[in-house]
């Protein structure tokens, strides 16, 4: 088990060294000056530049180079936006928790549909009920996400009028930030209408989660029927049914657990196609993310953040995929039999 | 009588053509008896167990003349209540026990999820004390001895024959009337395979539960079975008391089993060849008509064509046209 962990860290530190020294070489790679795209400050005098291009180290071999840069980003330095002139990490991780919530949501929402219904397409397999989950599912995986965000858009706010099209909140309200998730940043306010702004926020949040949600859904709807149709045709399952369970017993203690366990690892590729669909759905939708604050950014070749962006988001979406894996080795008993096996 | 089966036909539905991969096979159980199934590889041993206890998938339709458990008709019965009296009467092991056995559910919780309601006597604040001590007697009672390890193991942490006393132990537990045992010891070693034979007959002895033991190990039942049926590609051969069909059998295919092995065959010289029927069992897509042994038999003649009617002669009931050993 040590060795495993050592064997996941492993990787984690070489994927994010390679992360590093690409985004390293985006300094020089971006068009412009070395010195203004790794500070973000566009018009310097020559004292100034000079002062930065020795802090930097940016007279000096590129190894040097590097390490000055590494040095800087584990002290959180990541230079200042050309936009904004604030630093980059504190523009980030203001965007950041509108994003993680909606990403959350759609994730709690794609697992509550798409696990059940996938369940029961692969149990019911080559029925009608089969058939209709899974085209249903095919045709959804194929639509393109920002259509189908701009179709939500027509029908339920241009045509019925029934949702709000953009933003987190109805401009009336204004509720002070203090951890940055509205929902709870809502409850910890001292507004005297909060039910109304609960409702408002809810609202506002119905079309992004869903439109975020399409794609994850559709994806584990195939991967839990086939994992389901595989595990329903193996021997101990035959065995239970022999045992004397009820069929919902049997799906519930064996088939389901069984099914669901193998296809964890592959929710890391879950994770990777959310964070893309994020970028999108918040570009669509006006949500003040990270996603539009990247776009924003590459929009207004805004180097020091594209180069930030890069880093951060790439470094977090490996940390999910090992800590993922190392939670499906906890969790999967068949996993640490091949461990055992192979060590 | 515990079982009585006639006719049983299991076909397989494929697009364009229906195979009966049983065809009017019978066999019959008496109360508390260990009944031996044999036959070749593919000869339907376990297809019979499966239709039997209706796992059978939806491409494989069930017919029988009768199939009576205990008096009742089976088949006639709905699904649900037919379910419902499998459940409560029969049990089932496995030819490999391991891969029959959740791999993702420790042996405990396993045990645990087949106590029946009706086990436990006190109250449900200490049901949880109660199943540990029954699962334990369990384990022991089919002779675990480090049953607290085994309790808490993975079925990849034991071997073969651990798992397959755990499936035994899970099939007793509802003390069922009927213990098929699906080549129970196959690929187990031999000392294992002794284990848990001696354990099927002690549980036949002790608690009256009769056994359906399906094996291609001549051996092992002519050891511990008291009757036997013989199958041969989906036909009942033969069948009887084990002692009298060794003594006296009258169908030849009985008889050229026998003689394929050495230890009931007296006469073999040394180093000469062992007996066997020439040819090899017919694959399902090239059945032959009529008594399906007709194209390897010794004695087929021209009636063998049409399927055989089963004899009953002095306590044998056997199919064949051309029987041995009658005079």
């Amino acid at each position: 088990m040590f060795i495993y962990l050592i064997r996941r860290l492993n990787l984690l530190i070489t994927t994010l060294f390679v992360i590093s020294i690409i985004s390293f070489s985006l300094g020089h790679l971006f068009p412009g000056d070395p010195v203004i795209n790794f500070s973000g400050h566009p018009s310097l005098t020559y004292s100034e530049y000079q002062t930065i291009s020795q802090q930097l180290a940016l007279d000096k071999s590129y190894f040097e180079q590097y390490l000055v840069y590494l040095t800087r980003i584990f002290h959180g330095d990541f230079g200042v936006s050309f936009g904004s002139q604030k630093p980059i990490v504190d523009d980030f991780f203001r965007v950041l928790p509108a994003s993680i919530e909606l990403s959350f949501y759609a994730l709690v929402v794609t697992l509550v549909i798409s696990l059940p219904l996938g369940l029961w397409a692969g149990i019911k397999n080559n029925t009608l009920i089969d058939r209709v989950i899974f085209s249903i599912a095919t045709v959804f995986n194929s639509i393109p996400i920002f259509w189908v965000g701009l179709l939500f858009i027509l029908i339920f706010t241009l045509n019925t009028g029934w949702l709000p099209m953009s933003g987190r909140l109805n401009l009336l309200y204004e509720v002070p930030t203090i951890t940055g998730f509205l929902l709870l940043d809502i409850g910890l306010s001292e507004l005297p209408n909060k039910g109304y702004v609960y409702l408002d926020a809810l609202h506002h949040l119905i079309l992004p989660t869903i439109t975020l949600a399409v794609l994850p859904v559709t994806l584990v709807i195939g991967m839990m029927r086939s994992s389901v149709i595989h595990v329903m045709g193996l021997p101990y399952i035959k065995a239970a049914q022999t045992k004397g369970l009820s069929s919902w017993q049997l799906i519930s203690r064996h088939v389901f657990r069984n099914a669901l366990l193998p296809i964890i690892p592959q929710f890391g590729l879950l994770f990777n196609t959310l964070v893309t669909s994020t970028m999108i759905t918040e570009v669509i939708f006006s949500w003040p993310g990270i996603g539009h604050w990247i776009i924003e950014a590459i929009y207004q070749r805004d180097f020091p953040a594209i180069q930030a962006a890069l880093f951060i988001v790439a470094s977090m979406m490996i940390s999910i995929n090992v800590l993922l894996e190392i939670a499906h080795m906890l969790v999967n008993p068949l996993m640490r039999k091949e461990f055992n096996a192979t060590k | 009588m515990l079982l009585d089966v006639r006719n049983l036909t299991v076909k397989l539905n494929s697009t364009n053509l229906t195979i009966n991969a049983i065809d009017k096979m019978s066999l019959s159980m008496r109360d508390g008896s260990i009944h031996g199934l044999v036959g070749e590889t593919g000869s339907g041993k376990s297809l019979f167990a499966k239709a039997l206890i209706g796992t059978l998938s939806d491409k494989w339709t069930v017919q029988a003349d009768r199939m009576f458990w205990q008096g009742e008709d089976l088949l006639k019965l709905s699904t649900d209540k037919r379910r419902q009296i499998i459940n409560r009467d029969m049990a089932m092991i496995f030819q490999e026990p391991s891969r029959s056995l959740d791999p993702t559910v420790t042996i405990g919780e396993q045990i645990n999820e087949v106590i029946p309601k009706s086990e436990f006597q006190g109250s449900i604040f200490s049901r949880r004390q109660e199943r540990l001590q029954i699962a334990k007697n369990l384990l022991i009672r089919v002779g675990i001895k480090h049953y607290q390890q085994c309790y808490d193991s993975y079925p990849h942490e034991l071997s073969e024959g651990l798992c397959q006393k755990v499936m035994i132990a899970m099939a007793i537990i509802r003390s069922p009337k009927l213990l098929i045992a699906d080549e129970p010891t196959d690929a187990m070693e031999s000392t294992t395979k002794i284990q848990i034979m001696r354990l099927l007959q002690k549980l036949n002895t002790q608690k009256n539960m009769s056994v359906l033991l399906i094996t291609h190990d001549l051996e092992s039942v002519i050891n511990y079975a008291e009757e036997m049926t013989l199958l041969y590609s989906g036909q009942s051969v033969e069948s009887g008391a084990v002692k009298e069909l060794l003594k006296r059998p009258y169908h030849p295919y009985t008889q050229n089993l026998f003689k394929s092995i050495p230890k009931f065959n007296t006469d073999t010289r040394p180093k000469s060849r062992l007996e066997t029927l020439p040819g090899s069992t017919p694959p399902l897509q090239h059945l032959p008509i009529g008594c399906r042994l007709g194209p390897r038999c010794p004695r087929a003649q021209k009636e063998c064509v049409y399927t055989p009617k089963s004899v009953k002669l002095k306590g044998h009931v056997f199919s064949c046209h051309h029987p041995i050993n009658l005079e």
